[in-house]
């Protein structure tokens, strides 16, 4: 078939005045056969039913939904959507990305990224594309929804679905069509060329809030030349968290250093104002497949005496992640008959273990971590009573939030509590500064393995970490089986 | 869990329709009143005549109760968990009445509801367990799909409101909740101050809400809102604003400074005496007597009760009893007036209590003798009589409203 | 229950401080002022606002200033940094209450008797009086739409309660004399008279108190233009001033 002839000006208003009839009747096809994948990231399973259901209603035929949890304590949603539904629902991994996994693995040649927040209207995504066909240096496309900051920010008081509506139906031939390019979105619902990940890979994993990770990766698409096209013409209702602490500049703290800002204020005006395009190009966060697959774990288990062996044999049968590699360190110099050899076939694994002059567990604690291959190291002693899946919570905590430290403050004993207050006010006085983190029962936390993670300390006999006042510290807490009501989500 | 509604004047003006629609983990919810048949279809409640509440088992109910004057029907029927929704006395209300018996239906409440953000405060220093039904956030802060299959977004105060009540409603602590929504207005508030600044009742707000929250910065805002008053020639905020301070101060741990504070502010011969006795509390070590004292001077009624439920002393029952009194937990406040030794005022004081108690648990024969028993030690206890008549009436009132309708 | 040995408020043995600020005064009423003075209070405090006349040197003369500060660089024009400095002074030497005085105010013989009895209790924290301003000599005052001072009272005896929040506005003229802070705490407005004589000079030396007035404020931002322009009025209603009058 020959190429057809482009139209000349006069043509160009008919043209328009057609498309725009054939879009009142609802005829106007898809733009794009080969599907678009819509991966959900989901944390709160109530707003996750309603985002799912919202996706199947609204969105193409074509569209393949994805729905990755974010959590690893979401009850599955199969049972709410019938087998025919284009919706896959990705098993939990603690430690693994598994939007980017998902991402990797979407064949489509548009990928749209959303969080279980967010609520979509009718035509969203038959609208949300068309920037890119209208511009090719069109790269990330985004709704204007209250979860968004800047230029897209926009809040449509409904206090129900049907008031949402309306507004979508009162409004939609308003900006029909209208889209403009913006220097930044920080919004939870964004579609894309999936190219765009060969170009510069994924979200950062080491920027702490989702804000920012989406702010640094739209900022690294303009850096080779992509676009955001704003849509005027699409509006998605968000939902907010009630757990949201509002803003705070310290969360910001990794995207400013790694974009070379002083500080970030809290209408993230700072996102326009600057010139980030021209900024030297940053190295992409290719998606690693060795993200796809539980990290690798260091426990470093602190025994006080051979007699705990059974134990930590009982544990290692019962505990439930996969990929770990074992530390033990013990004081005394003498051998250890009855332990049996690393690699020998015995009953426990050992990848490594470490004497060391008795009292001496600094030296110990030091050579253990020159050893440690994981990429997050995990502390055992005797005395905390671990349950079988505590390796497994401290990977989770320590990769999504993301944190530096993860601290499981209830299973500390009372002891160490009380030798670690103790320790607190030696170092600082009664009233210490608010930046200087506390110091830590070291079989209670886990940190990345990196570097400097801090200082150990030891005090009657108990062991502890002090961290670096620049560290992100979270605290686990006991997991109650609530009934999910509202709440939840993350800002 | 089941509801049971009782309004104040009927389906046409209660306030709350919105919040039946969202209430969480329901199974029934039933209304005190005729509601039109055709608005029953718009909202997912049945009506149900007063009298055949009888028929309820209460121990699976959570009552909501917008009126002060159903105070003796729910103390009768006693249902598992019981919601005040306080409001400000209606106009057409005796508002010494309504106010009395509001603060003791309160009293009797699991969780205390409101739309007034003064009522709110003041609850909030009397006791756990307060929600207000206000914000100025536009935004959504979650959802639920009501009976009638409608997705609802919520408010950030509706949704604080439904996981209160579902927390209350699985006997979970809710105070996590009530913490959230003082988070929430001094976020608000701080952001108006940046906008108005120097606003000495946007000051004050702030830090009423920082104060809650036990941090330290209510100083700076409250001195703001202070020179504010004095400014602006509002002369009297003694007691409202340079008072508090001492409040604050107690908080801190700094007890002798609190003490001075309260000292500059006090004129009339009982908080003269008072200073001399926190004065000697401090000298002989009674530190949480100290604190407990200037929180209930403050109207801090709820961090004192909390000081003193953990002391057993003649003196802490003293002030306990104080601040029972004065927060209407007067059923409470009995044991502590029966383990003393009693004045004749007191005596009185005592009798008058124990009489409201009968009238409100529907002991009208014992209420009346007690208060005739106390009308001979001094006779304006005889006006107790008349309230009780006043209080009969209303409810008779609001009773009515309960079976009009559903006789036609 | 044991005496409190540092009360708020002391019913007995109340010391009285006067404060005053000054410049170059030494030609006007200061002497006769600090004569008055030290016949009804215990301690006077000055500061010297950067005086170039005798004025320092007047005031060392009486024994009863007992903390004399001059200022090297005048503050007359940041009076709110002047008057904070003055209460501050006044307030490290201690006292028990205050008196502030201008270089040209006296206190009538009944106000003077009546000072002990005003600051030995424990009802209120500050004591208002009349003021007068003297017209064109000692013998009448001004009573007119614009003067009219002695209609109100002002409030210049003050109770010093260590550990109260005192603040001063901060304005560059026309700031109180006395912290804003004492508003709050209950007063007593006497019926006593303070004669002000600052006004009670020449024509002459009142057309350039005008001058300075309208150069210092020309927008009327911190006083009065229409009382500024009163200065200059022809014929002021002046009243004869009787001592004792009720």
């Amino acid at each position: 078939m020959p190429a057809p002839i482009p139209p000349d000006e006069r043509n160009l208003h008919q043209l328009a005045g057609r498309f725009s009839q054939l879009s009142r009747l609802g005829m106007l096809p898809f733009p794009n056969r080969e599907g678009v994948t819509i991966i959900v990231k989901i944390t709160n399973p109530q707003w996750a039913a309603a985002c799912l259901r919202l996706l199947l209603l609204h969105s193409e035929p074509s569209a393949q939904i994805i729905a990755v949890p974010e959590r690893r304590d979401l009850p599955s949603l199969r049972h709410l959507f019938s087998e025919d539904d284009p919706i896959a629902f990705m098993p939990y991994e603690p430690g693994v990305d598994l939007a980017g996994k998902a991402l990797s693995e979407a064949a489509t040649p548009f990928a749209a990224l959303l969080e279980d927040r967010v609520l979509v209207t009718p035509h969203w995504l038959s609208r949300l594309i068309w920037p890119f066909y209208d511009d090719d240096n069109v790269m990330i496309a985004s709704p204007k929804s209250p979860a968004e900051a800047l230029d897209g920010r926009q809040n449509v008081p409904c206090q129900s679905l049907e008031d949402l509506y309306r507004f979508v139906s009162d409004n939609q031939h308003k900006e029909y069509g209208t889209w403009h390019a913006v220097p930044v979105f920080t919004g939870p619902c964004l579609l894309f060329r999936t190219s765009l990940l060969n170009a510069i890979g994924g979200v950062d994993p080491l920027l702490r809030n989702r804000a920012a990770k989406t702010a640094d990766w739209c900022l690294r698409a303009r850096q080779i030349g992509g676009k955001l096209a704003l849509c005027e013409d699409v509006y998605v209702h968000a939902l907010h968290s009630l757990d949201s602490a509002g803003f705070s500049s310290r969360e910001w703290d990794p995207f400013c250093a790694k974009w070379g800002l002083p500080e970030m204020d809290k209408n993230l005006s700072v996102l326009a104002a600057r010139d980030f395009a021209s900024l030297p190009l940053l190295p992409p966060s290719p998606l690693r497949k060795e993200h796809f697959s539980p990290p690798l774990v260091t426990a470093i288990v602190l025994l006080r005496d051979d007699a705990e062996r059974e134990r930590w044999i009982h544990f290692q049968e019962n505990q439930t992640y996969v990929n770990v590699h074992w530390i033990f360190i013990r004081p005394g110099i003498d051998g250890f008959a009855g332990w049996g050899f690393p690699g020998e076939k015995s009953t426990w694994q050992a990848d490594a273990i470490l004497l060391h002059e008795t009292g001496d567990w600094i030296r110990g604690l030091e050579a253990a971590l020159k050893l440690a291959k994981g990429e997050y190291v995990v502390y055992f002693s005797a005395g905390p009573n671990y349950p079988p899946d505590y390796m497994e919570r401290m990977v989770d905590l320590l990769f999504r939030e993301p944190s530096d430290i993860a601290a499981a403050a209830s299973l500390c004993e009372s002891s160490d509590i009380a030798a670690a207050a103790s320790l607190c006010e030696q170092e600082s006085g009664p009233v210490r500064p608010s930046s200087q983190p506390p110091p830590f029962p070291l079989p209670c936390i886990a940190h990345r393995h990196a570097e400097d993670i801090g200082s150990f300390l030891v005090d009657r006999s108990s062991l502890f970490l002090l961290p670096r006042s620049s560290q992100r510290i979270v605290y686990w807490h006991d997991e109650k089986n609530e009934d999910w009501i509202v709440g939840g989500g993350e800002e | 869990m089941n509801y049971l509604i009782f309004s104040h004047s009927g389906w046409g003006g209660f306030p709350y329709k919105r919040l039946l629609d969202i209430l969480p983990d329901r199974r029934d919810v039933y209304f005190i009143v005729r509601v039109d048949e055709e608005e029953e279809s718009g909202f997912p409640v049945k009506s149900l005549p007063l009298s055949s509440i009888r028929t309820l088992d209460s121990s699976e109910f959570t009552a909501i109760v917008a009126s002060p004057y159903w105070i003796q029907t729910i103390r009768e029927w006693r249902p598992k968990h019981l919601i005040a929704a306080l409001e400000r006395c209606p106009d057409e209300e005796e508002t010494n009445l309504w106010n009395k018996y509001s603060g003791l239906l309160a009293g009797y409440a699991d969780l205390v509801i409101t739309s007034s953000e003064k009522i709110y405060l003041e609850q909030c220093l009397r006791r756990d367990g307060v929600i207000l039904l206000h914000g100025d956030d536009p935004l959504s802060y979650g959802m639920v799909t009501n009976p009638q299959d409608q997705i609802l977004f919520l408010q950030d105060y509706e949704a604080l409101f439904v996981q209160a009540v579902s927390a209350l409603n699985r006997g979970n602590s809710f105070e996590q909740w009530v913490k959230k929504q003082w988070e929430l207005r001094e976020r608000y508030y701080r952001s108006l101050n940046e906008q108005i600044r120097q606003h000495e009742t946007v000051n004050y707000l702030l830090a009423s809400y920082l104060y809650l929250l036990n941090d330290a910065a209510a100083e700076q805002y409250l001195t703001i809102s202070f020179e504010q008053m004095l400014l602006k020639d509002f002369t009297g905020c003694l007691h409202s604003h340079y008072r508090f301070f001492s409040a604050i101060e107690a908080k801190k741990g700094d007890l002798a400074k609190a003490v001075r504070i309260y000292a500059i502010s006090a004129f009339s011969e009982a908080e003269r005496n008072r200073v001399r006795l926190l004065e000697s509390w401090l000298e002989q070590g009674e530190d949480r007597l100290v604190k407990a004292e200037l929180f209930r001077v403050n109207e801090d009624y709820r961090a004192a009760i909390r000081l003193l439920k953990e002391m057993n002393s003649p003196e802490s029952d003293n002030l306990l009893l104080q601040n029972y009194v004065q927060t209407f937990r007067w059923e409470e406040s009995l044991p502590l007036l029966d383990q003393s030794r009693l004045s004749d005022d007191d005596k009185t004081v005592r009798e008058v209590l124990q009489g409201t108690v009968h009238l409100i648990h529907n002991e009208r024969h014992l209420a009346v003798r007690t208060f005739l028993r106390a009308s001979v030690r001094d006779w304006n206890v005889l006006s107790r009589i008349a309230e009780m008549l006043q209080l009969e009436q209303a409810a008779n009132r609001v009773m009515g409203e309960g079976e009009k309708g559903h006789a036609e | 229950m044991p005496n409190n040995p540092d009360p708020v408020r002391k019913t007995a043995d109340n010391r009285l401080t006067a404060m005053m600020q000054v410049r170059n005064e030494a030609d006007r009423y200061l002497e006769p002022v600090l004569k008055e003075l030290s016949e009804f209070v215990d301690e006077i405090v000055i500061v010297d606002d950067a005086s170039s006349d005798g004025t320092a040197k007047l005031c060392r003369a009486f024994p009863k200033v007992k903390t004399l500060v001059t200022l090297e660089e005048s503050r007359f024009h940041r009076e709110w940094e002047l008057r904070l400095f003055l209460w501050q002074l006044a307030c490290s030497t201690s006292p028990d209450w205050l008196l502030s005085v201008d270089a040209d105010e006296f206190y009538e013989d009944k106000a003077k008797a009546s000072m002990r009895e005003l600051i030995n209790q424990d009802r209120y924290d500050w004591v208002g009086f009349r003021f007068f301003d003297f017209w064109g000599g000692t013998t009448h005052y001004r009573d007119d739409s614009c003067w009219q001072i002695h209609r109100r009272h002002t409030r210049t005896l003050v109770r010093y309660i260590p550990g109260f929040h005192y603040f001063y506005p901060m304005m560059e003229h026309h700031v109180p004399r006395l912290p804003l802070s004492y508003a709050a705490l209950p007063g007593f407005l006497a019926e006593l008279r303070v004669k002000h004589y600052g006004w009670a000079v020449s024509r002459e030396e009142r057309y350039r108190k005008y001058l300075r007035y309208m150069e210092r404020d020309p927008h009327g931002e911190w006083g009065s233009l229409e009382q500024y322009e009163s200065i200059l009025d022809e014929n002021p209603n002046l009243v004869e001033w009787k001592e004792d009058a009720p």
